[in-house]
């Protein structure tokens, strides 16, 4: 499932051959080759990736790897350069009205003028959807305890988060993005949070991108994940493949040669070293280096060695899952 | 003008009209209706010195008002972080320019009317016709248009702080361009023959004057519409 240039075509058949079983689920959000470039020098893309309905999706990615980038791609608030979007089979330029109708958002801060009070917040959102659900809103208000008369700079940023999610969660949006949701959550909150998302994908007919730093997050709800880094895909596929794809193998200084040209990534350290290596190449590795050893990989070990000093998805282009 | 969707202007018109009043709705009304309180005063007072700087008072700040306010749902925007729910609002770009439009005209109708019935109070005395009247509106109708037309992309094409400079600068120098073309082309002689064609002689404006000021105004208008859609669609958020 490991890409950097993959066809929208390879992809949409990985997602359904992978083992979340996503067999014909319409697409709720397709992103095909979208590439941003700043006159900075940083750039995003080319991305390729769909999210199923029904679906949680994991975007993850190290700080300024460029998930905000490809948010804000999708909600078409910066120009893509090239590539499509298209959110429940509507493209996100041409129909751009009709997707956002289709979308709730949340930010890692509040959109919502802190001037005003919750009561506005919600007449806001109240005119900008037809389908706004008062009573829904109400009760989730009631369930994350904000009350309505409070303004939002008076609530703290997990209250503003909630907010935010309130108001994402009652217009019966096909597709919830959210942008680092859970920064500002307590782990209480964050398992909560967690728990809505899945009952919301339960139907089938909701799915939900959220990018995110804190992978526990990732290991209760994710069904797939989506890898950026230095503005390159790096993965897309099933949450298992991901953890399933690396191993994480420590050594001795005397094994670190013995190990480098089949790391994906590499941390050395005085006494040794860590080194994230694709599963299909461990057995081999370790009859040739018994005193290597071999565990399972977490998301954040693969995070913190495919950005460390070997990273790239260059690094192991022959391994099975690169293309 | 194929693009224009009536439902998507009035989400965002409404999403506007709640960063207008974001302090809270009684305070920006009674912003609005402040050159009324003069009115009531300087007609309590009933000085007839005090009548005329209320007048000139009122006309000022009727005509500025309508800009202020614009001026103010860009800051309310973008100092509190709003701006962002530009994004995720289903309204087109071009319909959200059109929605700052609609609220800025509906401004300057209130403010105009506003204007002519602050008038109407302190110079019911001296019976001035209804046509005068009605210049005074539209010539406060046409001056809030073309400020507020002046403001409006500037603000679209800058930060709130760096706008409020702009603004203020072209503004100015707008003024003092008017000011030194009529010093150097105009004869006082000629400029006191034009006022006296423009105002009635019971303050009011003549109605054809006026409503040339309008007619330039709206052109105004048209074009800061048509650079305010030309930099929003451009600008990313």
């Amino acid at each position: 499932m490991m890409m950097t240039q993959s066809s929208p075509t390879t992809i949409k058949q990985e997602i359904e051959n992978a083992s979340v079983g996503t067999d014909a689920a319409p697409m709720a959000l397709s992103i095909t080759d979208a590439a941003k470039r700043y006159s900075s020098g940083f750039g995003l893309g080319p991305v390729t990736f769909d999210l199923p309905m029904g679906y949680i999706m994991g975007l993850i990615g190290p700080n300024g790897a460029g998930k905000s980038t490809l948010i804000k791609l999708i909600l078409n608030m910066i120009h893509r350069d090239a590539g499509s979007i298209s959110v429940a089979g509507f493209d996100n330029i041409t129909d751009e009205v009709k997707v956002k109708e289709q979308l709730g958002i949340v930010f890692d801060s509040s959109y919502f003028s802190t001037y005003w009070t919750v009561k506005m917040a919600e007449k806001s959102m109240a005119a900008a959807y037809p389908t706004w659900n008062h009573s829904l809103f109400v009760d989730y208000l009631g369930q994350f305890g904000i009350d309505t008369k409070k303004k939002v700079k008076d609530l703290s940023r997990g209250m503003q988060m909630k907010l935010m999610l309130a108001a994402a969660l009652s217009h019966d949006a096909k597709l919830l993005i959210l942008d680092e949701p859970t920064s500002g959550l307590d782990v209480l909150a964050r398992d909560d949070l967690m728990d809505i998302l899945q009952r919301y994908v339960d139907d089938g007919q909701h799915s939900v991108l959220f990018s995110t730093h804190i992978t526990s997050d990732l290991e209760h709800a994710a069904d797939l994940i989506t890898y950026i880094t230095q503005g390159k895909l790096y993965f897309t596929g099933a949450k298992d493949e991901f953890d399933d794809a690396f191993r994480l193998v420590k050594g001795g200084p005397d094994e670190l040669d013995a190990v480098s040209p089949v790391a994906v990534g590499i941390r050395s350290y005085l006494t040794g070293f860590d080194a994230l290596v694709h599963t299909e190449g461990i057995a081999e590795l370790v009859q040739a280096n018994p005193e290597l050893h071999v565990d399972p990989v977490s998301i954040d070990d693969i995070i913190r060695l495919t950005n460390g000093r070997a990273a790239g998805p260059q690094r192991h282009e022959e391994g099975s899952n690169a293309r | 003008m194929k693009n224009m969707d009536i439902k998507q202007i009035k989400r965002s018109m409404c999403i506007d009209y709640l960063r207008l009043t974001a302090s809270g709705e009684g305070s920006a009304w009674i912003l609005a209706l402040l050159p009324l309180a003069f009115t009531l005063i300087a007609f309590v007072v009933d000085n007839e010195a005090v009548m005329a700087g209320a007048a000139g008072a009122v006309i000022a700040m009727c005509a500025v008002y309508a800009a202020f306010f614009v001026m103010m749902v860009f800051n309310n925007e973008e100092t509190t972080g709003n701006i962002m729910m530009n994004g995720i609002v289903p309204a087109s770009r071009f319909n959200q320019v059109s929605a700052r439009f609609a609220l800025g005209l509906a401004t300057d109708v209130i403010t105009a009317v506003e204007g002519v019935l602050c008038l109407f109070v302190l110079f019911h005395h001296d019976e001035p016709s209804v046509s005068s009247f009605i210049g005074l509106g539209l010539g406060v109708f046409g001056v809030a248009l073309f400020l507020g037309s002046v403001v409006i992309p500037i603000f679209y094409k800058f930060s709130v702080t760096k706008a409020m400079g702009w603004s203020f600068a072209i503004l100015g120098l707008l003024f003092f361009a008017i000011i030194f073309l009529i010093e150097k082309f105009i004869s006082s002689d000629m400029c006191t023959s034009m006022l006296q064609w423009m105002m009635t002689a019971k303050l009011g404006v003549v109605p054809w004057a006026a409503l040339i000021a309008v007619l330039v105004s709206v052109v105004a208008c048209v074009c800061s519409f048509l650079i305010s859609v030309h930099i929003y669609q451009r600008k990313e958020l």
